[in-house]
C-alpha cells in the first residue's frame, strides 16, 4: 500500500474489527502473546469462543485479584532477595490471571529500567514493580509522578544526591531523554534547570520524603516556562508536551504490535493518546481491536524478548516450572529481570538474537522439552500438545501448530521429520518439540 | 517374584559375631556377593502396619492416588491370589510364608543377569508345601506346565524361568537352575541358616570384592572439589574402596529404627594417602547443650594434617581458590601460618551447635528465622592467645563493614562484655535512630569467646553466653566414644520449621509452582513426620576391627498405635 494510500486508509486500519470477524487459533495466539505471555489451548479457545470484542474488554479492564496468593508472598519473597523477587515476578507471569497487567509491568520496567545492582534492595524493587502492577494500565502521570518519587529510582539516579547548589541531572536528563520527550525535544539548559527542580527529594526508610531545606525554590527556565518551578511543575510540562505522547506511543505501538509501525498509525494513535489525557489503556483497547493489529505483517513480525518466549512456551506447554529455574533461564538469554543493564532498559528486538544468544534460546528450548532444570515439573513437557500421531511427519505438523509456528517451511518440516525418524516412538515426541523450540521461528511472535 | 523382596533391603552395615550356626553364605555358597536374612519380617511388618506413621500416611491423598494407580493395582491383586491360594489374609500367608527367616542371595549369571535365590524358613512343611503348589499354579497361569519337574532331584519348574524346592519345612526359589541345585545339596547336609537370635531385623552382607567384579563398579573418588566431603568422609570412602566385604543390619521396633553397619580396616599402605588417613582417635566430651539446642555435630579429625595434605585429597583445580584463602586467612591471623600455626593451636576436635534464637526484641524482626550456629573447638593458649583470636575476629568484622558501608548499610558495633568471669566480643547492629520504619534485621550478632580452654565463635551472641554458661556448668558431660556424631532433636526442629513457616511456603510455591494450600500441606506433613520422633543420631566409630556406622532414630512414644497392642 502507498504511503498516501495508508494516509487514507488509517482510520480504517485501525477501526475495530466487525462483529462477524472471528479469532481462529493463529490469531486468538497472536493477540494472547501480544497483549499477554501466550497462552494454554483451552485459554486460546476461551478467547475464540468469547469473541474478539469481549476478549479485548477483559484484557484491558483486567482481572480484580489476579494472583491473590502471589500478592500475599510478595514481601516474603523480597525479603528473600532479588532472585527470589525476580521468580515471585515470573510466578506471576506464568500464571497469567490478568496478562495484559503483567505484560505492561514488563513494559513500563524496560522503560523506567532501573536495576537492582545498584538499588541493591530487593524491597525498593518491589515497590517499584507494584507501582508498575498498579498504575501500568491507567493514566500516564499517575505512574510518572509515582516514579519520580520511587525509592527505587531515587537511588538508582542519585536522586538523593541532588540538592540546592550542588545539583545532580542524573534523574531530569533520563527524565527527559527516556522517559517522556526523548531525544531532541530538549536541550541542556532544560536538563540543568530542571535538576535544580528535583532538589530536596531522598528517602526517609522505604518511602519518599521531601526536605525543603535542600531544594533550590528559585526561579528556573524549563522547555521554555520560566518560574519559581518544582519537581511536579517540571513532571506537568513533560506531560504536557507533545513529544512525550509520541514517545510513548512509538514505544507501546513498537512493544505491542510492530517494531517499525507506520508513521500515519503513530499519528493516529498519537491524537487518541493526547485526547484521552495519555491513557494508557485506552491505547491499548483501540489497538487490540483494530484491523491493522491483526494484519499479516504484523501478526508474527516481533523478535520474542527472553521472558516472551520461555514464559510463552512454558504457558503453551502448560508445564509446571520452578519460578526460580525460569527466571535464571530468562537471564541466560540476556534479560536479567530486575537488573536491565543501563537506564536504557534491553534494546529488544534484533540486540535478542545475536549468535551467542541464538545458541542459548537452542539450549534452553532443548532444556524445556527434555523436561530439564526444572523449567517442567511434571514429566512429559509434550502432554499439552496432544497425543503424538504415529507418523513423524504428522507430530511435526501437528506440535508446529499447537506451537504457533505452522505453516513450518517444508524442507524445515521433512528435516526435522528426517532427524527423528530413527528414533523410538517413545523418544520422537520430545526430540520433535525440541527442534521444533530451537528453530528461528520459534524467536517470532 | 524375588525381585520385590529385594527392594527394600537398605545398605547398613553391622558385622555379625562368630557363630557355631551354618551362616546365610555356608547355604547360599561362595560366589555370592549380596547376601541378605531377614528374621521375624512378619514381626517387622506388624509394627510398621500398626505404626501411627503409617496410619497417618494412608490417609493422604498422596497414598490414595498411588493405591489406586494400576501398578500397584495389580501388584495387590497377585498378593491377594496369592493369599487366596494360601487360604488365609496376605498378612497371614506373608507370616507364614516369609515371616521367620528368609535368605536371600544375589550373584551373577553367565548371561549377565543377575541370579537371585530365596530360601524361606515356613511355619510348617504343610505351608512350604503349599507354597510350592502356589508357585505352580502362579507360573502356569503364564502358559507353564505344572507336571514339569526335574527327575533327578527335587528341583521343580513350571515355565523353565523360575525353580523351586520343599525340604521339610523349608521353600526355596531361584531363577537359576544349576545355583539351586547346588543350595539344595548343602541345605539337605544341614547347611540350612536360621535366624541368628531373637532380634527382629534384616541383615545384609555384602562381598565388596566379588561385587565389584561382578558389576563393575567404579571405586568411589578419592579426590574431590568440594573440601567438605573428604573432611567428613574421606577414611569411610577410602575404606568401602579395599575391604573385602561388609555387613549391615537394620532393626525396627517400638522402640525406633536402628541401622548398624560395618566395613573392617583396610590393609594399611606407607606413603599411601588414599589408606592412611582416618579420624583422629575418639576424646573430649560431648558438646554443652544450652536451652533450645536444635541439634550438633562433632567429629575428631586432625585438621592441621588435614590442611596440610588438601592437595593429595581435592581437585587439583581447586588450588588456586585455597591459595587465595590462605592468604587471606593470614591477613586475619596478623601474618600466621593457617594450617601449620593457626589449625595447629585448635585441637583435633570440633564441635558444631545449631540453636534456636529469639527474635522477640527485633524492632523489624526478618520473616526467616533462621537458628544460631556456633562452633567450639578447643584451643591450646600457649600457640594462639586469646587477643589473636580477637583481633582475627575484628578484622573479619571490619572487611564486613567495609562491605556494609557500600551498600549504604550501618556498620555493626564491636564491644566486649563480661559474663560469667569470660569475656565475649560481640559486633551488632546500632539502635536504628532513623526516620520511618527500621530496616529489617536478622538475629545476626557473630561472637567470639574463649571459656574452659575452648574457642567458642558463634553467630548470636545469646548463643554465646549460653555456650559459656553450659561450658561453666561443673556438671560434666559424657564423653565421647565416637570419631563423628550427629545429632538432632526433632520438636526442636519442627519448632524451627513452625517459626519459618512463611517463607519456606512462599519459597516451595515459587520452586514448585504450587498454591499456597499445596506447599502449606507439604510442611503440615512434614511436621506431622518428624513429630513423631523424639531425636536421631548418627554415629561413626573407628574401632580395631573397623570402622561402625549406626544410625538411630527415636519415635516420641511408642510408634505403636495406643489402641490394639
Amino acid at each position: 500500500m502507498s504511503r498516501a494510500g495508508l494516509t487514507d486508509n488509517v482510520e480504517h486500519l485501525l477501526e475495530p474489527l466487525p462483529a462477524s470477524f472471528r479469532l481462529d487459533q493463529r490469531t486468538a495466539a497472536h493477540l494472547l502473546r501480544r497483549a499477554g505471555f501466550g497462552a494454554p489451548r483451552a485459554e486460546r479457545q476461551a478467547a475464540i469462543d468469547r469473541g474478539l470484542a469481549a476478549t479485548v474488554d477483559l484484557l484491558v479492564a483486567g482481572h480484580p485479584q489476579p494472583a491473590a496468593e502471589l500478592d500475599e508472598i510478595a514481601d516474603t519473597a523480597a525479603a528473600a532477595g532479588i532472585d527470589q523477587l525476580a521468580a515471585w515476578w515470573v510466578a506471576r507471569m506464568l500464571q497469567g490471571g490478568d496478562p495484559l497487567r503483567e505484560k505492561l509491568a514488563l513494559f513500563w520496567h524496560g522503560h523506567f529500567a532501573t536495576s537492582n545492582d545498584k538499588v541493591a534492595d530487593a524491597g525498593f524493587m518491589l515497590g517499584q514493580l507494584r507501582v508498575f502492577l498498579d498504575l501500568g494500565r491507567g493514566r500516564f502521570a499517575p505512574l510518572l509522578l509515582a516514579m519520580a518519587r520511587d525509592p527505587a529510582m531515587l537511588v538508582w539516579l542519585d536522586g538523593e544526591l541532588n540538592r540546592k547548589g550542588r545539583p545532580n541531572e542524573n534523574f531530569a536528563r533520563e527524565l527527559f531523554e527516556l522517559f517522556t520527550l526523548g531525544i531532541g525535544h530538549y536541550g541542556e539548559p532544560d536538563v540543568q534547570e530542571a535538576a535544580r527542580a528535583f532538589t530536596g527529594w531522598r528517602r526517609a526508610g522505604g518511602a519518599f520524603q521531601f526536605l525543603p531545606a535542600r531544594h533550590d525554590d528559585g526561579d528556573k527556565t524549563v522547555l521554555g516556562v520560566r518560574g519559581r518551578l518544582c519537581a511536579d511543575d517540571v513532571l506537568e510540562l513533560c506531560l504536557a508536551h507533545p513529544a512525550t505522547a509520541d514517545h510513548l506511543t512509538r514505544k507501546l505501538v513498537r512493544f505491542f504490535a510492530h517494531p517499525e509501525p507506520p508513521e500515519p498509525i503513530i499519528r493516529a494513535l498519537r491524537e487518541q493518546f493526547i485526547a484521552t489525557g495519555l491513557d494508557v489503556g485506552r491505547l491499548l483497547d483501540r489497538l487490540l481491536r483494530s484491523r491493522w493489529f491483526f494484519a499479516e505483517d504484523v501478526i508474527g513480525s516481533r523478535i520474542l524478548s527472553p521472558a516472551e518466549l520461555v514464559i510463552g512456551t512454558l504457558r503453551t506447554l502448560e508445564a509446571r516450572s520452578d519460578a526460580t529455574a525460569v527466571a535464571r533461564a530468562i537471564a541466560g538469554l540476556g534479560q536479567a529481570l530486575l537488573r536491565p543493564p543501563s537506564v536504557k532498559g534491553w534494546d529488544g528486538e534484533q540486540a535478542w538474537i545475536h549468535a551467542a544468544a541464538m545458541v542459548a534460546r537452542m539450549n534452553c528450548g532443548a532444556a524445556i522439552a527434555a523436561g530439564a532444570d526444572r523449567l517442567v515439573l511434571d514429566g512429559d513437557p509434550t502432554h499439552a500438545l496432544g497425543s503424538p500421531p504415529s507418523d513423524v511427519p504428522e507430530i511435526v505438523r501437528q506440535y508446529a501448530a499447537a506451537l504457533g509456528l505452522a505453516p513450518l517451511a517444508p524442507d524445515v518440516a521433512a528435516t526435522i521429520a528426517a532427524q527423528v525418524a530413527d528414533l523410538t516412538p517413545p523418544q520422537r515426541p520430545a526430540s520433535v518439540l525440541g527442534a521444533l523450540l530451537g528453530l528461528p521461528e520459534a524467536s517470532i511472535g | 517374584m524375588i525381585a520385590p523382596l529385594l527392594a527394600p533391603l537398605p545398605l547398613l552395615l553391622a558385622f555379625g559375631g562368630a557363630t557355631d550356626q551354618p551362616t546365610p553364605r555356608d547355604l547360599l555358597g561362595e560366589g555370592t556377593p549380596l547376601v541378605a536374612s531377614l528374621d521375624d519380617a512378619a514381626g517387622m511388618l506388624d509394627v510398621i502396619l500398626d505404626s501411627r506413621l503409617f496410619a497417618a500416611a494412608r490417609a493422604t491423598p498422596e497414598w490414595q492416588a498411588w493405591w489406586k494407580a494400576s501398578g500397584t493395582r495389580e501388584a495387590w491383586s497377585g498378593a491377594r491370589l496369592f493369599a487366596d491360594l494360601m487360604r488365609s489374609s496376605p498378612q497371614a500367608a506373608f507370616s507364614d510364608a516369609l515371616g521367620l527367616h528368609v535368605d536371600i542371595g544375589v550373584r551373577p549369571r553367565a548371561d549377565g543377569e543377575p541370579a537371585l535365590l530365596l530360601w524361606t524358613r515356613t511355619r510348617s512343611p504343610d505351608i512350604a508345601a503349599r507354597l510350592a503348589q502356589v508357585i505352580t499354579h502362579l507360573a502356569t497361569l503364564g502358559g507353564g506346565d505344572a507336571d514339569a519337574f526335574d527327575d533327578a532331584g527335587d528341583v521343580r519348574s513350571a515355565n523353565g524361568q523360575e525353580f523351586h524346592c520343599v525340604i521339610e519345612d523349608a521353600f526355596l526359589i531361584s531363577n537359576d537352575e544349576a545355583w539351586l541345585e547346588g543350595v539344595v545339596a548343602r541345605a539337605r547336609q544341614g547347611l540350612a541358616s536360621g535366624p541368628r537370635d531373637a532380634t527382629r531385623g534384616i541383615q545384609l552382607e555384602i562381598d565388596l570384592q566379588q561385587l565389584r567384579g561382578a558389576f563393575g563398579l567404579d571405586p568411589l573418588p578419592q579426590r574431590y572439589d568440594n573440601a567438605l566431603v573428604p573432611l567428613l568422609m574421606h577414611g569411610l570412602f577410602a575404606a568401602l574402596n579395599q575391604a573385602p566385604h561388609a555387613s549391615i543390619r537394620v532393626l525396627l521396633d517400638d522402640d525406633g529404627l536402628r541401622v548398624e553397619a560395618a566395613i573392617p580396616a583396610p590393609p594399611q599402605a606407607a606413603g599411601d594417602a588414599a589408606n592412611d588417613w582416618f579420624f583422629s582417635p575418639p576424646g573430649g566430651s560431648l558438646p554443652p547443650l544450652p536451652p533450645g539446642t536444635l541439634g550438633w555435630y562433632r567429629l575428631t579429625r586432625d585438621f592441621a594434617e588435614f590442611y596440610d595434605r588438601r592437595a593429595e585429597l581435592l581437585d587439583p583445580e581447586l588450588e588456586g581458590g585455597w591459595i587465595e584463602f590462605d592468604n587471606v586467612m593470614s591477613i586475619f591471623f596478623s601474618g600466621r601460618s593457617f594450617g601449620p600455626e593457626v589449625l595447629a593451636a585448635l585441637g583435633e576436635e570440633a564441635q558444631l551447635l545449631v540453636s534456636e534464637q529469639s527474635y522477640g526484641d527485633l524492632a523489624a524482626p526478618p520473616q526467616a528465622r533462621i537458628p544460631a550456629f556456633a562452633l567450639i573447638t578447643p584451643v591450646d593458649g600457649t600457640k594462639l592467645r586469646k587477643n589473636d583470636l580477637i583481633i582475627a575476629f575484628q578484622t573479619a568484622m571490619g572487611i564486613i563493614n567495609a562491605d556494609r558501608a557500600q551498600n549504604g548499610l550501618d556498620p555493626l558495633m564491636i564491644g566486649t562484655e563480661r559474663h560469667a568471669g569470660v569475656d565475649v566480643s560481640c559486633a551488632r547492629y546500632l539502635e536504628w535512630e532513623g526516620e520511618g520504619a527500621p530496616p529489617m534485621q536478622y538475629n545476626f550478632s557473630p561472637s567470639i569467646a574463649i571459656c574452659e580452654g575452648r574457642l567458642i565463635l558463634g553467630s548470636a551472641r545469646d548463643q554465646v553466653l549460653a555456650i559459656v554458661d553450659a561450658l561453666k556448668d561443673p556438671s560434666q558431660p559424657p564423653a565421647a566414644v565416637a570419631n563423628s556424631e550427629l545429632m538432632l532433636r526433632m520438636p526442636t526442629i519442627v519448632s524451627t520449621l513452625r517459626a519459618n513457616r512463611r517463607p519456606l511456603v512462599a519459597d516451595r510455591m515459587l520452586k514448585e509452582g504450587e498454591t499456597s494450600a499445596q506447599a502449606g500441606l507439604f510442611f503440615d506433613r512434614l511436621e506431622g513426620v518428624l513429630g513423631l520422633l523424639e531425636d536421631g543420631t548418627a554415629r561413626l566409630e573407628q574401632r580395631q576391627d573397623g570402622l561402625h556406622l549406626s544410625v538411630e532414630l527415636h519415635p516420641t512414644r511408642s510408634i505403636a498405635r495406643e489402641q490394639g497392642r
